[in-house]
């Protein structure tokens, strides 16, 4: 029995050293280096006080390290744009601008977006849990909240892609309510 | 033996007088002393402003120098710390519990409070305020607003937060206000007492400062209270005077006893010396006690400074009467009686001001001046033995009258500086202040924390407001609201950055009334909202909680001021609705940012549209900065009868016109050299440099008139009193020059040299003509 069990752990190894050889620092090395640019987006949210997903459409624009812009098309034009803490919103004529750090209900969002895209590794692991799955031409981050304030609000964000390119965000907030973006970069 | 005794008696008597009514006066310490006795309505409003209004008892503090769980900790224990103390009419440091209360006020009462229920109530409306909440959920505020929405799908709490302006949010860590990413806690008090209660927002500052040292022990961690806001800023003005009048009274008082003692070379003299100045203080304190209700404190600090002419009294009857008693009687003292007359005249001048603390003044000091040539003229010589050593006035008499004729000669250069100094007038160098903050003892590092921490607190100063009133509570609301919309206009131009009035916090009951009948009873609602849903993604279901709570606002009570009480809006709603005697007013308050800079003359002309409302708008700033601008003009004024004033009584009582030019020359030379080195030195001229002047008009005269004094030669004892006179004025004035005190110095810069001036001109112009004849003295 004794020569089989170490058979099998030889297996097991051999099975996951190459998988282990890429790990999250590898694909936040990728993100990081990503120079940044335009994609279109889909996103549908599942909200329980409605009956039917909502669905935005419209741009994005990221610019590294800090400044992201989404710009919603249909079915109402909005826009936000993130630079630093500063998070700027237009719609139907008016304007805001919020110091992100007064909102502990955005800050764990933003925080998840903005450190996966800059591969901020050490950011996302103040807040979250890191578990990566896949290989770098299919690959998918889960990150599960371990502080506090964020898990009031969040239950998982499940990040997906390809190389350096994020294509799709899915949030499962702590109320049940979901929301997934799909992104297509447009160059 | 009797005869000379009397005096004596008199006097003894007076003193416990004085005494008993100096026990008994009621002292303040406040700036009612600055303010106008005489206000337009205008200025009502400011002073009440400035006295009693919110932000003259808002404190707004910031704790730095730990990491933000530590300070959110001190920040905590000090804002739980302050609320025990009964000091505070409120204490904010945005911990969720009170921020909680507010918006849990803001949501129950939503229907009440709301400008868009009545249009959101009729079945478009719940249309189009549904659909909008349904597309905001797809926003980022959409995460904030999906817990409320099946409560108020139409949206009725942004609609407030909006028509309040409260989209200003605070940044906050572990559960406090903090800036700068953190590292700065922020709270934000309101102390019980008024603007006018000095004592008692010293005991609310001294408080704070307790609790943080002993918090900062407490969790053992090295913090640093950062403190400003108007309670702070004159409990810190009143230290630095109490300390700074200390420190430079006892250095000029210390010169002063020097001077006296190596002159005289006697302890006796130097204590008799101080009798008519003490003497002088109390019949000061007393006359004013007598005259006003209250005694300023401010009144007895500068009235006691002002009367040092007092010292020189003492100083020209121990010098001059150290031959014989009745020599000195018949030479001098007629001189002395017309000085002191000349300068009671100078400061009856400044009685006309409409301001207690210059009228306060003047009675003080001419009490004060009066009591003391008394003193002098009949006490000291009972109980004064003259003899004397008088070998070092002699030989600093000499000395000088050796020099005269150098001085003569010197004061050629003295004509031509003189003559220069006509510049800075003629260049406008020489300008009288008009700002207030000229006078203010705040440093410019404590304003610019000051601006820091309003603007992390989002606690800008209210310095454009419209005032309106009425006969009633109810009345003054809706007047509020009327003039809100007519202003609501300019806001959506984005004219003015927003209008603050306190009907968008506690509509009118006619207002309240209107939107409680807009939101329908049950089978009507349920109608029209399932009309309005029809093609909307969202389930009547779901909407019950809204239809329960549309319901219950028909058993609802209506809002009214107390309703606010435990809310942070309370402190608010008590700060722009209130009563004075039978009016009850209400302040709207114009929001001013760089951005969007107020234009009076748009908000006067939409206020001019509606004649029938009391509606006034008022530029704070610019009231107080033209109500210093009068303070200013008018104490110039005074100061001007009181220089016209003197010169009359000279002229009368010599009888002769060039005789009374003559004495005053030398004055008249040394302010214009004075006033032009101070413009030249980039000074603004305060209200307290024309104090300044008057007394040098009203010190010097003394010096000219006894240079003037002497027949043939000069005597070398007149002069040597005239010399120790002029720098015991030097010492005791010229020390404050040194202050941080605005006042003090601009009196101290004033007539330290310009005494030492004016004694200059009046000994070489008079040295001129030696042996000049004047007229016998009467």
């Amino acid at each position: 029995m004794k020569p089989l069990k170490y058979l099998g752990l030889l297996l097991l190894a051999l099975i996951s050293f190459p998988a282990s050889a890429w790990d999250v620092s590898d694909l936040m090395k990728t993100l990081a280096a990503n120079p940044g640019g335009k994609a279109t987006f889909i996103e549908k949210r599942q909200l329980a006080v409605l009956d039917k997903p909502l669905v935005m459409t419209g741009d994005l624009v990221y610019a590294p390290p800090a400044y992201l812009e989404k710009r919603v098309l249909t079915p109402k034009p909005e826009i936000l744009i993130l630079d630093g803490d500063r998070l700027r919103y237009e719609a139907a004529g008016k304007k805001a601008t919020i110091n992100i750090n007064t909102q502990p209900e955005l800050v764990g969002f933003i925080d998840s977006i903005r450190g996966t895209l800059t591969g901020n590794q050490r950011k996302l692991e103040d807040n979250y849990v890191l578990t990566l799955n896949g290989a770098p031409k299919r690959w998918t981050l889960i990150l599960l909240p371990n502080d506090q304030q964020i898990a009031k609000y969040v239950l998982k964000i499940t990040i997906s892609g390809h190389d350096d390119k994020v294509t799709t965000i899915e949030y499962l907030q702590a109320d049940g309510d979901k929301s997934v973006m799909t992104i297509q970069p447009t160059h | 033996m009797m005869a000379k005794r009397l005096p004596v008696l008199i006097w003894l008597c007076a003193i416990a007088l004085a005494v008993i009514a100096v026990a008994r006066a009621n002292y303040v310490a406040d700036m009612s002393a600055f303010l106008p006795a005489n206000p337009t309505s205008n200025q009502s409003i400011l002073i009440e402003q400035l006295t009693h209004g919110s932000l003259s008892r808002t404190i707004l503090i910031g704790i730095e120098g730990a990491p933000s769980e530590t300070l959110a900790k001190a920040s905590k224990e000090l804002s739980s710390a302050m609320k025990a103390s009964q000091r505070f009419s409120m204490v904010q440091n945005g911990d969720p519990e009170s921020t909680r209360k507010d918006q849990a006020f803001i949501f129950n009462n939503r229907y009440l409070l709301s400008p868009t229920t009545i249009e959101h109530f009729t079945e478009q409306g719940l249309h189009k305020a549904i659909s909008d909440s349904i597309d905001l959920l797809g926003s980022p505020l959409g995460l904030m607003i999906k817990k409320i929405f099946p409560k108020d799908p139409t949206g009725e709490v942004l609609s407030i937060i909006n028509n309040l302006g409260f989209t200003n949010q605070i940044e906050n860590a572990h559960g406090v206000w903090v800036a700068n990413n953190g590292q700065r806690a922020l709270l934000l008090a309101l102390t019980n007492a008024s603007g006018t209660d000095t004592d008692q927002q010293e005991a609310a500052v001294h408080f704070i400062r307790a609790e943080f040292d002993r918090i900062q022990k407490s969790i053992d961690a090295n913090l640093t209270l950062k403190m400003t806001g108007s309670p702070v800023f004159s409990v810190n003005a009143r230290e630095t005077i109490h300390s700074q009048v200390l420190v430079f009274s006892t250095l000029g008082l210390t010169a002063i006893s020097c001077l006296f003692l190596w002159v005289f070379r006697s302890f006796k003299t130097f204590a008799l010396g101080a009798l008519p100045i003490l003497t002088g203080i109390l019949c000061g304190i007393t006359a004013v006690s007598l005259c006003f209700d209250t005694v300023h404190a401010i009144t007895i600090g500068f009235g006691s400074t002002l009367i040092g002419e007092a010292v020189d009294y003492s100083i020209y009857y121990f010098a001059q009467a150290q031959k014989q008693n009745s020599e000195w009687k018949e030479r001098f003292w007629p001189t002395i009686r017309l000085g002191t007359f000349t300068s009671i005249v100078g400061f009856l001048a400044l009685l006309t001001t409409d301001f207690p603390g210059l009228a306060q003044l003047s009675v003080f000091t001419i009490a004060g001046l009066s009591a003391a040539v008394l003193v002098t003229r009949y006490v000291l010589p009972a109980l004064h033995n003259p003899k004397l050593n008088d070998y070092t006035l002699k030989a600093i008499g000499k000395a000088v009258i050796r020099l005269l004729p150098v001085l003569s000669k010197l004061r050629y250069l003295g004509y031509v500086f003189a003559l220069l100094m006509i510049i800075p007038f003629l260049s406008g160098n020489v300008k009288w202040s008009n700002q207030v903050s000229d006078l203010s003892p705040v440093s410019k590092a404590d304003k610019a924390l000051d601006i820091e921490l309003r603007s992390d607190l989002g606690a800008g100063g209210a310095r454009h407001i419209i005032v309106m009133k009425a006969t009633s509570e109810d009345a003054a609301l809706e007047v509020s609201e009327q003039v809100a919309s007519l202003i609501a206009p300019l806001q959506e131009q984005n004219l003015i950055a927003g209008f603050d009035a306190p009907s968008k916090l506690l509509p009118s009951l006619a207002t309240q009334t209107l939107r409680k009948r807009a939101v329908p009873e049950l089978p009507l609602l349920d109608k029209r909202l399932e009309n309005a849903i029809k093609d909307l993604p969202v389930n009547r279901k779901t909407l019950e909680p809204f239809v329960t709570d549309s319901e219950s606002i028909h058993d609802a009570p209506f809002i009214n001021q107390e309703s606010f009480s435990g809310t942070s809006l309370n402190e608010v709603i008590k700060s722009l609705l209130y009563r004075v005697g039978d009016k009850w007013v209400a302040i709207g308050i114009i929001k001013d940012t760089p951005e969007t800079p107020v234009n009076p003359q748009s908000i006067k002309a939409l206020l001019e549209q509606a004649p029938q409302l009391d509606a006034q708008y008022i530029d704070l700033l610019n009231e107080s900065n033209q109500m210093y601008e009068q303070y200013v003009s008018g104490t110039l004024n005074s100061c001007l009868f009181g220089v016209v004033g003197i010169f009359i009584v000279l002229s009368a009582v010599r009888r002769s016109i060039p005789d009374a030019i003559r004495i005053m020359a030398p004055l008249v030379i040394s302010s214009v050299v004075v006033a032009g080195i101070l413009g030249l030195s980039g000074v603004n001229l305060t209200l307290l440099h024309a104090v300044g002047f008057l007394l040098i008009f009203a010190i010097g005269s003394n010096y000219a008139l006894l240079v003037q004094n002497h027949q043939g030669e000069m005597d070398p004892i007149t002069v040597a009193s005239l010399i120790v006179a002029c720098f015991a004025t030097m010492f005791g004035f010229g020390v404050l020059a040194f202050t941080e005190v605005p006042v003090l110095k601009a009196i101290g810069q004033t007539v330290g040299p310009g005494a030492l001036l004016s004694l200059f001109f009046a000994l070489s112009m008079a040295a001129n003509k030696p042996g000049i004849k004047l007229h016998p003295i009467r």
